[in-house]
C-alpha cells in the first residue's frame, strides 16, 4: 500500500471537548477515501486537521501523529502543507474577481508573473476540473456571476493550480443540483486518476458510488474502515450497519 | 417515533407478503399431492385455475422491491432482503407452474387407459412430501432466521434427488417390461422430474435466504 498520509492515535479537542480518540488510519495514494458519520462525529474535524485548517479553533489542541509524505504535519509549514493539500468546502466559495484571477491568485502568490505561464496554469486547471469548455469565453467574467455548480468546479480548479498532491472535499456537493452534483462526482472518479482525494458527505449514495474506501465515525470514535464495497453491503459492526442504512442518525 | 418509520413499515409488509406467497405456495403443494393421490381431476383443475393468484402475487411483490429501491435506497441487509425477496418470488412462482403441471398430467394418468395401482406412487408421495416438508422449513427457518437449518435444507435436496433417481429406475423397467405402461409411465416420469425440480427451487430459496442474512453467497455452489 502506498500511503501518502499516515494518521496514528490521533486525539483532537477543542479546549476541553475530545472531538476525536485515539484514531488510526492511513490515506493510500490516489485513492477517493469517504468520511460518513452523523452530524458532530468528527469527520470535518479530522478533515481539517489534515491541512492543518484546525489550526485556527479555539484553543486546538492535538495528540499523536499525523505525517504526510512521512513528514510530519504539525512541524510543516502550514502554507507549504497548503499547497500540497488542497481544501474545498461545502458552499462554493470563489474570491469575489474574474474567473482567470480566481485560479491564477495562487501561482501568483507563488510569485508565477509570466502571463504566458499564468495562461496555461488557468487553461490547465479549469480542463482538469471539467469547466473549461463551459467559462473559456468568459474568463474576465466574475467568477460570482456563474451557477453554483460551476462555482464549485471553479473553486476545484483554483485548488489543483496550486498543484496539490491531495484535494480535501468537505462535502462538496451538499448546496448543488443533482445535476451539478453529478458533474462533480465523474470530476472526482477522473481527478482520482492525478490527485489523492478525502471527501466528507453525508449523502450516503454518494460514498457508495465514487469512493474506493469508507471510514465511518462516531462520537469522534473510527468505527469501521473497509473497501465501499463491504461498507454497503457487509458492514462488520452493527452500528455501521444502522447509520447506512438510516436507522439512526 | 424510530428515524425511517415509513421505510421500516415497507420493510415489514415485503417480509409480510414473501411469507404469505410461501404460505399459499407451501398449500399448493399440499393439495398437488393430494391430487395425484386420490386421483382427484377436480382438485386438479382447481390447483390449475390457482395459478394466476400466485403470478399476481409475484408481480406485486416485483413491484414492491422495485419501489423501495427507487424509493428508499435500501443497503447492506436491507438490500440483501430486497434482492433475496426478488428471487424467491421466481422460485415460489416457478413451483407453483410446476404443481400446475404437474396436475395436468395426473389428470392425463386418470383417462382411463390404465387403471392397475402402481407400486412406486407411494415413493412419489414420500418425494412430494419431502419436498412440502423442505419449503416448511425454509418459511420458518425465514421467520427464526436460522442459518444453519437453512444450510441443513440445501443438503435435503440431495435425498430428494436420489428418491427421484429411485422412482425413474422402477417407472423405465416397467415400460421395457409392459409396453401398455409406456405412454402412462412418460406422465409418471414428468411428475417426478417436476417434483424433482420443486426441491431445487427450494433449495434456491434456501440459499437466498442464506445470502439475505449472512451476505454468504452460496448459490449453485452445493
Amino acid at each position: 500500500m502506498n500511503k501518502i498520509i499516515s494518521i496514528k492515535d490521533l486525539s483532537f479537542y477543542y479546549g476541553d471537548f475530545e472531538a476525536l480518540k485515539h484514531i488510526n488510519l492511513d490515506v493510500t495514494k490516489n485513492e477517493v477515501l469517504a468520511f460518513i458519520g452523523p452530524s458532530g462525529c468528527g469527520k470535518s474535524t479530522l478533515l481539517r486537521i489534515l491541512n492543518r485548517m484546525s489550526d485556527l479553533a479555539e484553543s486546538p489542541r492535538v495528540k499523536g501523529t499525523i505525517t504526510f509524505n512521512e513528514q510530519d504535519i504539525f512541524t510543516m509549514d502550514t502554507i507549504e502543507l497548503r499547497k500540497k493539500v488542497g481544501m474545498v468546502f461545502q458552499k462554493p466559495n470563489p474570491f469575489p474577481m474574474s474567473i482567470y484571477d480566481n485560479i491564477a491568485y495562487g501561482p501568483r502568490m507563488q510569485g508565477i508573473k509570466k502571463k504566458a505561464e499564468l495562461d496555461e496554469i488557468v487553461e490547465d486547471s479549469l480542463k482538469k476540473a471539467a469547466i473549461w469548455d463551459e467559462v473559456k469565453d468568459k474568463l474576465r467574467k466574475n467568477a460570482i456571476s456563474v451557477s453554483g455548480g460551476q462555482q464549485q468546479r471553479i473553486c476545484i480548479a483554483r485548488s489543483i493550480a496550486m498543484r496539490p498532491e491531495v484535494l480535501l472535499m468537505d462535502e462538496p456537493t451538499s448546496a448543488l443540483d443533482p445535476i451539478s452534483t453529478s458533474k462533480i462526482e465523474d470530476l472526482i472518479s477522473e481527478l482520482k486518476k492525478q490527485y489523492t482525494i478525502v471527501i466528507v458527505t453525508h449523502n450516503m449514495q454518494q460514498a457508495a458510488r465514487i469512493s474506493d474506501r469508507t471510514a465511518f465515525f462516531l462520537l469522534g470514535e473510527l468505527v469501521e474502515v473497509d473497501d465501499t464495497q463491504t461498507i454497503f453491503n457487509l458492514p462488520k459492526h452493527k452500528k455501521t450497519e444502522d447509520y447506512i442504512t438510516g436507522r439512526f442518525g | 417515533m424510530t428515524p425511517r418509520k415509513v421505510y421500516e413499515d415497507k420493510l415489514k409488509e415485503l417480509n409480510k407478503n414473501i411469507m404469505e406467497m410461501g404460505q399459499q405456495t407451501e398449500e399448493l403443494i399440499d393439495k398437488t399431492i393430494q391430487a395425484i393421490i386420490s386421483h382427484d381431476d377436480n382438485l386438479a383443475n382447481s390447483i390449475i385455475e390457482q395459478d394466476d393468484i400466485i403470478d399476481n402475487m409475484q408481480i406485486e411483490i416485483e413491484k414492491e422491491c422495485a419501489m423501495l429501491i427507487a424509493h428508499q435506497q435500501p443497503v447492506a441487509g436491507d438490500l440483501r432482503f430486497v434482492i433475496s425477496v426478488v428471487k424467491i418470488v421466481t422460485d415460489l412462482e416457478r413451483i407453483a407452474d410446476q404443481c400446475c403441471d404437474i396436475c395436468k398430467y395426473s389428470i392425463r394418468l386418470n383417462d382411463g387407459t390404465w387403471t392397475r395401482d402402481v407400486n412406486y406412487k407411494r415413493h412419489i408421495e414420500k418425494m412430494a412430501l419431502g419436498a412440502k416438508a423442505m419449503l416448511q422449513e425454509v418459511l420458518n427457518a425465514f421467520i427464526s432466521k436460522d442459518t444453519e437449518a437453512m444450510k441443513k435444507i440445501c443438503k435435503e435436496d440431495d435425498e430428494i434427488d436420489s428418491i427421484f433417481l429411485k422412482i425413474w429406475e422402477e417407472i423405465t423397467s416397467e415400460m421395457i417390461a409392459d409396453k401398455d405402461f409406456i405412454q402412462n409411465g412418460v406422465h409418471y416420469i414428468m411428475i417426478i422430474k417436476y417434483l424433482e425440480r420443486i426441491a431445487d427451487h427450494i433449495t434456491n430459496i434456501a440459499e437466498w435466504i442464506l445470502y439475505s442474512s449472512t451476505g454468504e453467497y452460496v448459490i449453485h455452489q452445493q
